[in-house]
């Protein structure tokens, strides 16, 4: 166990570990960036130590200096990062002060480290053996042919299947959960004492992640090895971890053992980043967002760094910098434990009630029948048709006024590309589209304009979506110019000013460019500009995956708002179920290009009739103080098979515990689980009855 | 700062309005090229130019044509010619200055009209995409095939010596390699999502390209075309080395170069003046283009 034990009214940074022999201890560690004149320290005075086969999460949200603290430790800071002070010794050796050429044996041999994105992780022109053979003849020195050997075994103890025949084979050729076992595989080529896994599964699926961290907390254990995990993830931190530090702009605010952090979280920030997660159970209540974003690391801070976005904060967190205070095994930097502050009740502070949003069915505004979008394979000099990608294969939907709509499913089932679809951003194979009764597919452009005022799109990423030469007046104007809404130039820009006063930017904000904003206004910049043309539906993909937690919470509670406001009906295209949970009114399950499993949000994600429904539900990190590390009642192997070639009879099959003969040849019909609950499997039956999700 | 959409503003506001406003894309790049030394004196070293090619007849110290069979190859700092004289003792310092008149116009015309083409080619291919960007870009393809020395003289030598041909040709050199770069950057813009969002709100396809397409575009074709410019100034004076370009009595560096080449031997400080010239202007020119492909690189 972490011991966070320490004395209140400690010195400066005081977390004093009084264990025996922590294999990681890190005292004090500062890092300063300097550019330009301005001095940036995204690592303030952090301390905290891990003893050998324990976990410990550095939680929070993206700009606190979590990575930056990860490859300080490793000493692989970046050219203008210097590391101003503190102390980091690892079993006993001070790593700062190691000659670079002993360093390079620690990293890769007794510190291996993770990454959060496999795809650039990996050298795409070396097979993934060279890769690791590198690493064990660098840090083992093994000869050509023991290296081989080994590396063919830690393949093999990643779970990798073929690994003999797959040493060979370049990172393309794996896919993107496969990549990250490889990349652990390198890691723990070296025997490392030390893990480093900086947000390993953040881009990854959630049966995917689901596979990676089992996979991760099982070396450890076999291993013996020293976690450090970096997440912006309750949910994984609560899976893995033994302790937890939760860090803002560049300190950590609390350590504790998990149990106890999940029990009773004590900073006021670490109580923001529970109530900011949307689920089921908030459902028509707002989400509790803290206001505001990590302030800039430039200045000098004389208080709480939380003080600004603190709803509890008082007159002492604006002027003096809370020293840490023991509370039962936990250890806090908050004035609220301070024996000297005047005590005061802490509530979790539940959020505002919404009205009820229009529960009616009502009418389908739009209405998908048997779409279909293949997407041709060329080959040869004469590009003749090889294949069909059949991204979507027979998908039908119905979305009412004022409804959501939730799509859910792995990337690479074909749910963007419905999105698209119902746009006409992507021509249909076959199928057809309506918008109030009318079919749009094969429309012409301006025979389109109709449904192209009613129906407007939100995308994934708010980098790319917007223009980067236009200023935001100009991007938000453009669907009312072409569209022909709102009237003359000055009615134009009344209306552009009153969305960016209504979506919590301020009017003057219209002369800006885009870069100028951080990725959760400019969402909310999307989001004015799909508005612009006064749309019914708005087709939202994957909205939020892009924007840290508490943002994330600030950009729900507005679309509930406005949805409530304007009667808006939601497509949303998303794999986080705890934002469907929270927001959806139906849910649609897509596998491999056609729906699975459909129906009340409440039936589909309480009672799924469908396995790779619960499979995909089981896979979510559960956050509760009491859970445990074993595996999920249905977890699934492997990844998703390839649209190209879809396996015979149900898609599901290779990947599903309860696969018998039948369902290796014949497709599965859909049949009704009643309340419009419909759902293809052949065990649909006994799925629901004796299967049921295990909560 | 851009006052036209300003005055549109109604009266009061518009002054508290003009502050919030972020400057403009050109203005943020001509901010950081006035930052960027190196920028600054290619800047300067062409503006000198310009200035001496459009006022050379003022500016020129004695008659650039005016021959002279007893001072012929006089040497650097000679009485009353400060930079020598050429083979047939016209005074070198004028010509050099006259001479910066057709070697610029032969440098920035072709890939002028190179740039206006070729973007259009490029555009058009790109953004249409399919068939339409298979025919045009295999079609410049076959353009492209050829070494642009060898079919820079090719053509010139088929459409017969002169500066108007020798424009027509550079210009046919240079199209090509605009337009791969203008289709390239044009394929990459088309799959933005601000694209598809533009066509999800029912913009007309002259409109999305005019405001998404070259916005991001231009840039980018604009940066490698200035640097195209060094290369057209060589390329005309081989041309004119190889008497397809100028003819002589006309200065002009590469033309000057190749009638001195055989005092190599006698002055080569004065043979190797039009060299130095050439490289002076070219590398000013591809070290602006650097300067304004760095300055161009917006954060996002």
């Amino acid at each position: 166990m972490i011991d966070t034990v320490l004395e209140a009214g400690d010195t400066e940074d005081g977390v004093r570990p009084v264990s025996a022999g922590p294999l990681l201890r890190v005292e004090g560690l500062k890092v300063v960036i300097r550019s330009g004149g301005r001095a940036v320290r995204p690592v303030d005075g952090v301390s905290f130590s891990i003893a050998a086969g324990e976990t410990f999460a550095l939680l929070g949200e993206s700009g606190c200096g979590k990575s930056m603290t990860a490859l300080a430790i490793n000493r692989l800071l970046p050219d203008a990062a210097v590391i101003e002070g503190g102390e980091v010794s690892l079993g006993g050796d001070d790593i700062l002060r190691l000659p670079e050429t002993r360093m390079r044996s620690v990293r890769g041999g007794r510190v291996g480290m993770v990454f959060q994105e496999p795809a650039t992780s990996l050298n795409p022109v070396m097979t993934v053996g060279a890769q690791i053979c590198e690493a064990l003849q660098l840090h083992r020195k093994l000869g050509a042919a023991a290296a081989r050997a080994e590396a063919r075994l830690l393949l093999e103890s990643v779970g990798i299947p073929g690994a003999d025949s797959r040493l060979d084979d370049y990172p393309f050729q794996f896919s993107g959960g496969m990549k990250q076992r490889v990349m652990i595989a390198m890691a723990l080529a070296g025997r490392p004492e030390l893990l480093i896994a900086d947000e390993p599964t953040t881009a990854l699926d959630v049966t995917i992640q689901a596979q990676v961290l089992d996979l991760l907390a099982g070396l450890q254990a076999e291993r013996g090895m020293a976690m450090l995990l970096i997440t912006h993830d309750l949910g994984v931190v609560a899976r893995m971890a033994h302790g937890v530090g939760v860090m803002y702009a560049g300190e950590l605010v609390e350590t504790g053992p998990r149990q106890a952090f999940f029990q009773t979280p004590l900073h006021p920030y670490a109580r923001k980043l529970f109530a900011a997660l949307p689920d089921g159970a908030r459902r028509g209540s707002m989400l509790d967002a803290p206001v505001g974003s990590v302030p800039a690391l430039d200045q000098a801070f004389t208080g709480c760094r939380f003080a600004e976005r603190c709803a509890q904060a008082f007159d002492r967190c604006d002027d003096e910098s809370p020293r840490w205070q023991q509370v039962g095994s936990q250890a806090v930097r908050c004035h609220l434990y301070d024996a000297d502050s005047v005590p005061r009740p802490l509530h979790r502070t539940s959020g505002a009630a919404f009205g009820q949003a229009d529960a009616s069915a009502g009418t389908p505004l739009i209405e998908v029948r048997d779409l279909a979008v293949h997407f041709p394979v060329r080959k040869g000099v004469l590009r003749r048709v090889v294949g069909q990608v059949r991204a979507v294969d027979g998908v039908s939907l119905r979305l009412g006024a004022g409804r959501t709509l939730a799509l859910v499913g792995e990337s690479g089932c074909g749910k963007t590309t419905v999105g698209k679809a119902i746009l006409q951003l992507n021509a249909a194979s076959a199928g057809a589209v309506f918008y109030k009764g009318e079919n749009q597919t094969g429309l012409t452009r301006e025979a389109l304009m109709p449904m192209r005022r009613a129906v407007q799109m939100v995308f994934q990423d708010p980098f790319a979506s917007l223009n980067p030469r236009l200023r935001v007046g100009e991007i938000i104007e453009e669907g009312m110019v072409s569209l022909g809404v709102a009237g003359d130039g000055p009615s134009r820009r009344r209306t552009v000013d009153a969305l960016l006063e209504r979506i919590g930017l301020s009017a003057s904000m219209r002369w800006r460019y885009p870069h100028e904003f951080s990725g959760g206004q400019r969402q909310r910049i999307a989001i004015a500009r799909a508005l612009a043309v006064s749309p019914d539906v708005i087709v939202c993909d994957e909205p939020t995956s892009a924007l840290d937690v508490s943002v994330q919470a600030q950009l729900l509670n507005l679309m509930r708002e406005l949805q409530r406001e304007r009667g808006l009906a939601y497509l949303f295209i998303t794999h986080n179920l705890a934002v469907v949970e929270y927001l959806a009114d139906e849910v649609a399950v897509m596998y491999l290009g056609r729906i699975v499993e459909h129906g009340p949000a409440a039936r589909v994600l309480g009672a799924p009739a469908h396995p790779y429904t619960r499979a995909l539900l089981d896979a979510v990190p559960k956050i509760s103080a009491g859970s445990s590390d074993s595996l999920p009642a249905l977890a699934v192997a492997s990844d998703l098979p390839s649209p190209l070639d879809p396996p015979a009879g149900c898609h599901f099959h290779p990947r599903c515990g309860l696969a018998s003969d039948i369902c290796r040849v014949s497709y599965p019909a859909e049949r009704s689980m009643g309340g419009g609950h419909r759902v293809r499997c052949h065990w649909a039956d006994a799925s629901a009855r004796g299967l049921r999700r295990p909560d | 700062m851009n006052t036209n959409v300003s005055l549109t503003l109604p009266a009061p506001t518009a002054k508290v309005e003009a502050i919030e406003r972020s400057p403009g894309f050109w203005s943020g790049v001509i901010a950081k090229l006035m930052r960027d030394p190196v920028a600054l004196g290619a800047c300067a070293v062409l503006f000198a130019l310009i200035l001496i090619a459009v006022f050379a007849h003022q500016l020129v110290p004695s008659d650039p044509y005016q021959t002279s069979m007893i001072k012929r190859l006089k040497p650097i700092g000679f009485d009353g010619f400060p930079l020598g004289t050429d083979e047939l003792g016209r005074d070198m310092l004028s010509r050099l200055m006259l001479g910066t008149r057709l070697s610029l116009f032969m440098g920035i015309t072709p890939v002028l009209i190179a740039f206006v083409i070729g973007s259009g080619i490029g555009i058009l291919a790109g953004y249409a995409g399919g068939l339409i960007n298979t025919l045009i870009m295999r079609t410049i393809d076959i353009l492209y095939a050829f070494p642009s020395v060898l079919l820079a003289i090719a053509l010139s030598g088929a459409l017969g010596a002169g500066i108007g041909n020798a424009l027509l040709s550079l210009t046919i050199v240079f199209i090509p390699q605009i337009a791969r770069v203008a289709e390239s950057v044009t394929t990459q813009v088309r799959g933005r999502d601000y694209v598809e969002a533009a066509r999800a709100s029912g913009a007309r396809p002259f409109t999305i390209v005019r405001v998404h397409v070259l916005g991001n575009v231009l840039g980018p074709i604009f940066v490698f075309a200035t640097s195209l410019i060094a290369v057209s100034m060589i390329l005309a004076s081989g041309l004119s080395f190889l008497g397809l370009g100028v003819r002589p009595p006309e200065p002009e560096w590469g033309l000057m170069l190749n009638t001195l080449r055989t005092a190599i031997y006698t002055q080569p400080w004065v043979a190797a003046l039009p060299g130095v010239m050439i490289f002076i202007t070219s590398i000013s020119f591809n070290l602006l283009s650097d300067s304004l492909r760095s300055a161009m690189d917006v954060k996002s």
